[in-house]
């Protein structure tokens, strides 16, 4: 017997050394790069230790309100997708509508389109539409509707599929059931199927909200340049500023871009953690 | 049986690759890297159905005919703005780049260039370099020279001037007549034919200097015009960026970007297809090579669009050949010599829309080409571009049709007085960071 494990440990282990290139890529990608970040936010333009950027960030008003701006232009788009998106996903999953899943790759085919010429074609078909209609051009008149407008458009897709794909593992009979003992169609609704699809709803929020706080093209493009978000500012640092701070300045705002992103997935997770009963699907 | 099927699929795969890998290796004698900037060059394309060559191949030949048909390799590269060229200065190994004045300015006085053998005392290079020697515009030699650097030498030791160009309004003659933009105070007016009807550029060095116009608007009208030290005057006053001056523009850019404000958005990029097709905005700040390419698009859909430069003033630029530190300067300076020579330099003048600061004989042909009114027409202007293409067989004179006035021609050559009302760009240096913030503060 000892032998036996004794020659278990000396064996090469194959399905651990499969990891190997995870790890690799993951220093190399994910670890390497952050550590870049947080070195360059932490240090000045002669790479002493300073604090000099973090007060420039803070210290500038506006970045407040392009922070406070992407929130809120991130929550309401995914409050959108979830809601547009939820009753796609719901007749989706019906497989009497649906029954050879093409409904669902219609829904997904736009993502086979750049998102960048999609949104261009958004913001023509949109103008076109409001001068005609209301005589004002949206993008230049309400650039944050159209940016909202924007982003879910390109960002709806990742919304239905994880609802779809949680709706698909829905028990019918359970809906079945609460109607024959005499729930109505609200209740049903409500105490069954949304119970049931909350861990679809998470990671829909989830893959929503966190592109939408970064994607500036969107931003750009619907709002003629004239409105940042997150993404703008960290854009604008690292690609089009000379300043000598730029590289420390973008990194900060990064970070901050990062946190906010990590305290999103801290509400996730505790909500999650409520449902655990319902954790059978999670990020598809 | 899968495995192997698996293994040979990823064999041959390998095999292949390395194959096509290997084929791409040609043989050659010489490497140019250069680094210039989108639609720059004439790299090509066909007349009456036949191919012609583009710059980059005539090149080739050309080395081969010089050094007994030896290859070269030339990897052309671009960039899309100057600051995108600043930051990967470093990983590129270019020979040769083509920044702006303000940025070769920098890299200069940073030490990140090498230095072409210029005599200033007699406003010469070497012989490697005799085709600008021979063909430089005075006008242009000029007022590189004045421009000086840190170390107190000027711009021609470090850049050989490529194209350059001003900056102004170009917009559709239906909606604007030319006095309502004649003044950079169009942007500020509370007019509502303005509302909205304004694009500007999404790049703070251009729409900074709309704002220095508004802000020293009174200072500079009581300049003296006619001064001999006119220009060095309005330069000090184009190139501020005390905080006060940063505070001053931002506040007036802001006002003027706000809702109900003439400004509707920013761009860099689409904007000079745009402004041919749009219906919504009228004017958009251009550069003049932009601005020449939107009134040919314009001129194919017969919408006449038109370019004019504000009377107060504005921009002249400079995009120059560099060599980086680490370039092979005897190639890089072949290149620069060969591209300089008139001919080549028409060839780049039609493809791109910029002005060539190249003249001689076949420029001057070029330009009577393109724009001279045909003979026995009468309704002409004359315009003397002696000081420009300094001495030409048969004066430099030229006779424009007047239907274009304010079109491609004149967005291409501006007068002398025209230009004696534009400043170079210089950098900001240490305040770059605080215009920076007010930058991200108005978008």
């Amino acid at each position: 017997m000892e032998a036996v494990v004794r020659r278990r440990q000396r064996r090469f282990n194959f399905r651990g050394s499969l990891c190997i290139p995870y790890f690799v890529f993951m220093a190399l990608f994910v670890v390497a790069p952050l550590a870049i970040i947080v070195y360059y936010a932490f240090t000045d333009q002669n790479g002493l230790i300073s604090l000099e950027s973090w007060k420039t960030v803070f210290t500038t008003a506006k970045n407040w309100q392009v922070i406070g701006q992407t929130v809120i232009i991130s929550t309401i788009s995914t409050i959108l997708c979830i809601l547009i998106a939820y009753p796609i996903a719901y007749i989706l999953s019906n497989k009497k509508f649906n029954k050879n899943k093409v409904l669902v790759y219609i829904f997904l085919l736009p993502m086979w389109i750049n998102f960048v010429i999609r949104t261009i074609g958004l913001k023509a078909l949109i103008n076109g539409a409001t001068t005609f209609l209301f005589h004002f051009e949206l993008t230049a008149d309400y650039p944050l509707v159209a940016i909202v407008l924007g982003m879910v458009y390109d960002y709806l897709p990742f919304a239905i599929l994880p609802l779809y794909n949680q709706m698909l593992k829905m028990d019918k009979n359970q809906i079945e059931a609460a109607a024959d003992l005499g729930a109505n169609p609200v209740q049903v609704f409500f105490k069954n199927i949304i119970p049931m699809t909350i861990p679809g709803i998470v990671s829909a929020c989830m893959m929503t909200f966190m592109p939408t706080m970064s994607s500036y093209v969107i931003a750009n493009k619907m709002s003629e340049n004239t409105t940042s978000i997150i993404g703008n500012l960290v854009a604008y640092w690292f690609s089009e500023s000379i300043s000598p701070v730029s590289f420390n300045v973008g990194s900060v705002i990064s970070l901050v871009m990062l946190m906010i992103i990590g305290i999103t997935l801290l509400l996730e997770k505790t909500i999650g953690n409520k449902e655990e009963n319902q954790k059978k699907g999670g990020i598809w | 049986m899968i495995k192997n099927k698996l293994t040979c699929l990823v064999a041959s795969f390998l095999a292949l690759s390395s194959v096509t890998l290997l084929s791409g290796c040609e043989k050659y004698d010489a490497k140019l890297t250069i680094c210039n900037w989108e639609d720059y060059i004439y790299l090509g394309g066909k007349e009456n159905g036949k191919k012609v060559k583009g710059i980059v191949d005539r090149f080739k030949d050309y080395y081969a005919e010089t050094h007994d048909g030896a290859k070269i390799k030339v990897n052309y590269q671009t960039f899309s703005t100057n600051e995108e060229l600043y930051a990967q200065l470093g990983d590129m190994n270019a020979d040769l780049i083509c920044p702006s004045d303000y940025m070769i300015q920098k890299l200069a006085n940073e030490n990140k260039l090498i230095p072409f053998s210029y005599d200033e005392a007699n406003d010469k290079y070497n012989a490697s370099l005799k085709n600008w020697d021979d063909n430089g515009s005075p006008f242009i030699r000029n007022r590189f020279k004045s421009e000086k650097l840190n170390d107190g030498s000027c711009f021609l030791k470090y850049a050989v001037p490529y194209f350059w160009g001003t900056m102004g309004f170009v917009y559709d003659s239906d909606y604007f007549e030319e006095e309502e933009l004649e003044s950079w105070e169009c942007l500020w007016s509370t007019n509502t034919k303005f509302k909205g009807q304004f694009k500007l550029k999404d790049s703070v060095r251009d729409t900074y200097l709309t704002g220095i116009f508004h802000v020293y608007k009174e200072e500079i009208d009581a300049l003296d015009k006619t001064a001999p030290d006119f220009n060095a005057k309005l330069s000090e006053i184009f190139n501020r960026c005390d905080d006060e001056t940063i505070a001053k523009v931002g506040t007036a850019l802001k006002a003027a970007k706000k809702d109900g404000g003439t400004v509707r958005g920013f761009e860099v990029d689409d904007g000079k297809s745009e402004i041919v097709s749009s219906k919504t905005y009228h004017a958009n700040l251009a550069w003049s090579g932009d601005a020449v390419y939107s009134m040919d698009c314009g001129d194919e859909l017969e919408k006449t669009l038109n370019y004019v430069l504000p009377k107060e003033g504005s921009n002249v630029w400079f995009d120059g050949w560099c060599m980086p530190k680490g370039a092979n300067q005897a190639l890089a300076e072949e290149f620069v010599n060969f591209i300089c020579r008139p001919d080549n330099a028409a060839l780049c003048m039609g493809e791109v829309g910029y002005t060539s600061p190249i003249v001689g004989e076949d420029m001057w042909e070029f330009v009577n080409e393109t724009y001279a009114a045909e003979e026995g027409e009468t309704d002409t202007y004359e315009v003397d571009l002696s000081f420009y293409f300094g001495e030409v067989e048969g004066g430099a004179t030229i006779k424009i049709p007047s239907s274009e006035r304010g079109r491609q021609f004149d967005a291409q050559y501006p007068t002398e007085e025209q230009l004696n009302r534009c400043c170079v760009m210089k950098d900001f240096g240490a305040q770059q960071t605080k215009v920076d913030l007010m930058w991200q503060d108005i978008k």
